[in-house]
């Protein structure tokens, strides 16, 4: 055993240790304001290593089962629904990055699980967690539809069966106002009543596209979620987080002020001007993208903070990746010669919290939430990067 | 109002009176107490052997005369004590009773500030009720108004407008319950409180007044007592100067 003298330096040095990595300035010091495409390509090709590591043996990425105490509580079914939705990203990914052999056959074993995969059920009366499988699910399906390398042999059928089977999880539980969420309430009912602006942004455009591949026979349901989402929205630019027949802001910190909208912004002026609505204009992309990078400690502080919402504003640590990866897909909405200034000031906000093996995390440690933000953050890099999606 | 006597004062005053019922409670009669010619309280010395002694050996008319002389100066003593006894009781009693008066009158107040809060916040709860009902109205007829936009998933609507509905039945109920309440604080509670509280202060003036006649009484009464130990020892000492007389 240590003397007390050893023990008492030891700490000293934990202690100043600690001191350091907890010091705003020295971790502002390690971040740029600015990153090149290229200085970000080794963070976007080690989180796709990381990925085609962790592929599973029959193709899935992540687990359905629950690996960490926080993510206690939910339904049995909920976790393997998240890692449905998780291993979409994935997938959407790897149609997104430069195509490599290796990469190529990831992609094929995980788009053959993604339509193969047993159709995830509702967990429970208030979890309707299984939402999300149905989102990213019906994304990942109708952009591997679309795409030149997956229209021959078996794919086109594989993921129009798979893509409509996902596309039914939506059209059964679009709520009467046009949105979709994750949870229902008292009187819980088969069809959900709760819906939120940022799940219904994000499927808006794959709608669109569902629509014209057939695989969606009903226009109405892009129509009500259109809807939905331009209902959510607030007059300084925020949306709020669910709609209400009278919007809810009070005058402090709140959720639906500018500050706690910044994680839903970007998707939902993206997902909205993707399909047409001409209230979006390039000045309204272009605000929500300087207002993002304006108020961003308002997500970083959130990162990693395992209470859902205990930021300020009631900022949740997995707004993090998601805002980025929309905040990508808007600044990809304004002219061509805007872009690379914007991504140039959003890779370091992606680099900086890379992990050593390449993965990364902004809420619990669970290997599906490890999973989607590693996805999301390849993802979003590759945005950025300039005409290398593969032919 | 009165004021309290001073600590000090009271700390006399009450030492004074622990001496005279320790000097009581430590004789078996009145007569064993024995003060040589002082008239103040905490000199007194207990001379209850010589007394009995006294008693004992006297025999003849000169040995009664002693007696009675010394026993009339006993009584004097006693009255005297008795007086100020007397007097410390009533003017502690109303120096209680000025006490109750001052805290039922601080009660008074409180009540009545307090019950102006209490008016205020049932207020308060008045205008939330209302506003509520007015809220949950306005939120009922916009849901309805979303909804009425296309025939899509029907029963799922009527699920949430039925629970509008409730809210706005809540609220009304709610409402009324605010307005009964401040109905009944208004009318009934609070008259009762503070009647409640005043008939306190009357009942400690009254206190006071009674204990300011009670400290006049023992005045008076102790004045008697010692007026009468006084002639009563001034007779037995002429008796005794007379009996001297006549036997020389």
């Amino acid at each position: 055993m240590t003397s007390g003298r050893g023990r008492r330096a030891f700490l000293a040095a934990l202690a100043a240790l600690a001191c350091a990595a907890a010091s705003p300035a020295a971790a502002q010091d390690e971040v740029p304001k600015s990153m090149t495409a290229e200085e970000a390509r080794p963070a976007m090709e080690h989180a796709l290593d990381w990925l085609l590591a962790n592929q599973r043996e029959d193709g899935a990425w992540g687990t359905g089962v629950n690996d960490v105490l926080w993510e206690s509580g939910f339904s049995v079914e909920t976790y393997y629904t998240w890692q449905v939705a998780a291993h979409g990203l994935v997938c959407l990914a790897l149609l997104e990055v430069p195509e490599t052999p290796e990469r190529r056959a990831a992609l094929e074993r995980g788009l053959e699980w993604l339509c193969t995969a047993r159709e995830p059920k509702r967990g429970s009366d208030w979890d309707s967690d299984f939402v999300w499988s149905g989102l990213y699910g019906s994304v990942a399906c109708v952009a591997a539809a679309t795409d030149p390398r997956f229209q021959e042999g078996e794919w086109p059928g594989l993921l129009e069966k798979a893509g409509r089977t996902y596309l039914g999880i939506l059209e059964r539980n679009q709520v009467p106002t046009g949105g979709w969420a994750y949870y229902d309430d008292p009187i819980y009912s088969r069809r959900p009543k709760w819906a939120t602006s940022f799940c219904t942004a994000l499927v808006l455009p794959t709608l669109q596209e569902a629509l014209g591949l057939g695989w969606l026979s009903d226009p109405a349901i892009l129509a009500r979620a259109t809807r939905y989402v331009e209902r959510c929205a607030v007059p300084d630019g925020a949306y709020e987080y669910d709609l209400n027949p009278v919007p809810r802001i009070n005058g402090g910190e709140h959720i639906n002020r500018i500050q706690g909208s910044l994680g839903r912004t970007q998707v939902c002026n993206w997902g909205l001007r993707e399909v047409g609505v001409d209230k979006i204009t390039e000045d309204r992309v272009r605000e929500g993208v300087e207002v993002f990078f304006d108020e961003h400690r308002f997500l970083d502080v959130a990162r990693l903070r395992p209470i859902p919402h205990e930021a300020y504003y009631a900022n949740a640590g997995y707004f993090y990746f998601f805002g980025h990866y929309y905040a990508a897909r808007a600044i990809n909405l304004l002219p061509a010669e805007e872009r690379e200034a914007f991504h140039a000031k959003l890779r370091p906000h992606l680099v900086k919290v890379q992990r050593r093996d390449g993965s990364s995390t902004d809420f619990h440690d669970s290997l599906t939430m490890k999973v989607a933000g590693t996805a999301y953050l390849a993802l979003s890099l590759s945005l950025g990067m300039p005409q290398e999606k593969a032919p | 109002m009165k004021r309290p006597l001073r600590p000090s004062t009271r700390r006399s005053t009450v030492s004074a009176f622990l001496a005279l019922v320790c000097a009581g409670a430590s004789s078996s009669c009145v007569l064993a107490v024995h003060d040589e010619g002082s008239s103040d309280f905490g000199s007194g010395r207990s001379k209850s052997s010589l007394v009995s002694a006294n008693v004992k050996d006297s025999g003849g008319p000169s040995g009664s005369s002693e007696m009675d002389l010394e026993l009339a100066e006993l009584g004097l003593e006693v009255a005297r004590h008795e007086a100020a006894g007397s007097r410390f009781q009533a003017e502690a009693a109303l120096e209680l009773a000025a006490l109750e008066l001052d805290q039922a009158r601080q009660a008074l107040s409180q009540a009545e500030a307090d019950g102006s809060l209490k008016l205020d916040e049932a207020q308060l709860d008045l205008q939330r009720a209302t506003n509520r009902l007015i809220e949950q109205k306005a939120e009922l007829a916009e849901l309805e108004s979303m909804y009425a936009e296309e025939e899509f998933a029907q029963k799922t609507k009527e699920l949430v407008l039925t629970r509008g509905k409730s809210q706005v039945a809540m609220a009304e109920a709610g409402l009324m319950l605010a307005k009964q309440r401040m109905k009944l604080l208004e009318s009934m509670q609070l008259p009762a409180e503070q009647a409640k509280k005043s008939l306190a202060v009357q009942k400690a003036e009254l206190g006071l007044q009674k204990a300011e006649a009670g400290l006049k009484q023992a005045e008076l009464k102790g004045r008697v007592q010692v007026l009468q130990a006084e002639k009563k020892l001034a007779e037995t000492r002429d008796k005794s100067a007379d009996d001297g007389e006549k036997k020389e």
